[in-house]
């Protein structure tokens, strides 16, 4: 069992990958410092449940992930998920500087898109590997992957990077 | 990987998505929380002999004197706001405290004879939810233990008590790594002795509507003149916003008699908002609202 500092440090390493997938979800810091806040406490708490120490990535994302969506729930007299995974443009909020090129395309995206290129393109995460986070399957995970790769294609086929 | 693949990730390396200090802030201090793993919890804090004192004191006073005086009981019923009114006591307060866990729930019970319907739909709801919340606090305690922290506190304010209408206010404040607050109103109109909501107050069925623009219209001004506030609204970039307010909403009117809309957090806002709340003047509704609803603090 690894204690408390030790975890702290682990949990440190992945604090920017935490960060981008909150974001993605939620789409404000302030909401984003919530879920990472509440996801710690939670993993800490469960640490005994973790059976393979070598999965502790993508483990502690998963819990971000669910406590991200338990929020955007909790919240549902404004949207509904479907409501929110629909949204068209605009749904930029401008926490994230929004003058990076990818960065501005991706923020086009509605979800669950956003959230698989994050970590496919951002954080280099396998499918496999996002597709333990997010809870949907390998097959679930290409199909939004390619959607999503032919949506950026496009928009930034438009703004003539390639 | 294909080309466009290796490209977009060349990309995604050179705008390096890395946490802002405000949110590594939230996270080291939520680290600071987090209890040893050693750490063995008492089942229950001991009070402070001084409290402890007081608190039987009390428990006496309230509890245990009407119950075995008649004479002190009369007594109590002249105190303003217990004896004429409605009545409104804690019957029971639930507790508990560890290192890492703490509940604190006062349970009110509403009476009073001609209302009593009323009262006792309120106490019923109040029951359920304070039942609820006990059950989820002591799971919670159940499953993590000393590994996990969280706390629940649950009290009450009687906000109105004229004999034109009684308004009480539960406040339920849960904290884990973030904080979530809410707030349930219940209002009786002693006229009718009937419990109000939202969409008894309007005689039109546009209520809705013309709440909701009100408030979306105060939303854009309050971020027009104040950059720190945020609302979730398409214009501020989010892309959505919040539905409507539906007949059942909370609600209150504040000393003024205006109407007074309260959200909870994260209901239309981030939750560093907290639990925003919005006065509607009753000039602004007047031509849509029952006629009785139109003064309903003038008694105060």
């Amino acid at each position: 069992m690894i204690s408390c500092d030790e975890f702290c440090e682990k949990v440190r390493l992945y604090q920017d990958t935490m960060y981008a997938l909150a974001f993605s979800v939620l789409r404000n810091d302030q909401d984003a410092a919530d879920a990472i806040s509440e996801s710690i406490v939670k993993a800490y708490s469960k640490l005994s449940q973790l059976k393979n120490p070598h999965s502790f990535k993508s483990w502690l994302l998963k819990i971000v992930h669910n406590t991200c969506l338990e929020m955007l729930r909790k919240n549902a007299n404004t949207v509904s998920m479907d409501e929110q995974y629909d949204l068209g443009e605009n749904t930029s909020q401008h926490d994230i500087s929004t003058k990076l090129v990818l960065r501005e395309a991706v923020e086009q995206l509605n979800q669950p898109y956003r959230t698989v290129v994050y970590l496919f393109y951002y954080e280099n995460l396998s499918i496999a590997e996002i597709s333990k986070i997010t809870g949907g399957s390998i097959l679930a995970v290409k199909k939004q992957l390619s959607r999503a790769r032919s949506m950026l294609q496009e928009s930034l086929n438009k703004e003539d990077f390639f | 990987m294909n080309k466009f693949d290796k490209k977009l990730r060349q990309m995604a390396a050179e705008e390096k998505i890395e946490m802002p200090d405000q949110v590594k802030k939230k996270m080291e201090a939520t680290f600071l929380t987090l209890p040893p793993k050693e750490t063995k919890y008492k089942q229950f804090a001991v009070m402070p002999r001084m409290a402890f004192a007081a608190a039987c004191l009390a428990f006496m006073l309230i509890f245990v004197m009407p119950n075995v005086s008649v004479v002190y009981a009369e007594s109590m019923e002249k105190i303003p706001l217990l004896g004429d009114l409605i009545h409104v006591v804690t019957i029971r307060n639930y507790f508990y405290s560890d290192r890492t866990h703490e509940m604190d729930i006062d349970v009110p019970s509403v009476s009073n004879g001609s209302d009593g319907n009323a009262a006792d739909r309120i106490n019923d709801d109040v029951d359920e939810l304070t039942q609820e919340l006990m059950k989820q606090f002591y799971d919670e305690l159940e499953i993590f233990g000393s590994k996990g922290h969280g706390s629940v506190y649950v009290d009450y304010d009687v906000q109105t008590n004229t004999p034109r209408w009684f308004t009480l206010k539960l406040s339920v404040n849960m904290v884990a790594a973030s904080g979530s607050r809410y707030y349930k109103y219940y209002h009786i109109d002693r006229n009718t002795g009937e419990i109000t909501k939202l969409s008894d107050l309007f005689k039109t069925e546009d209520y809705n509507r013309i709440l909701t623009e009100n408030i979306k219209a105060q939303m854009h001004q309050r971020m027009q003149e104040d950059s720190s506030q945020t609302y979730f609204m398409k214009n501020a970039g989010f892309g959505f916003e919040f539905a409507d307010v539906s007949g059942d909403h909370n609600f209150y009117f504040n000393d003024d008699g205006d109407l007074v809309i309260p959200f909870d957090k994260y209901e239309v806002a981030p939750g560093s908002m907290g639990c925003p709340e919005f006065t509607i003047e009753i000039d602004e509704i007047r031509d849509i609202m029952k006629d009785e609803y139109q003064n309903i603090n003038s008694f105060k």
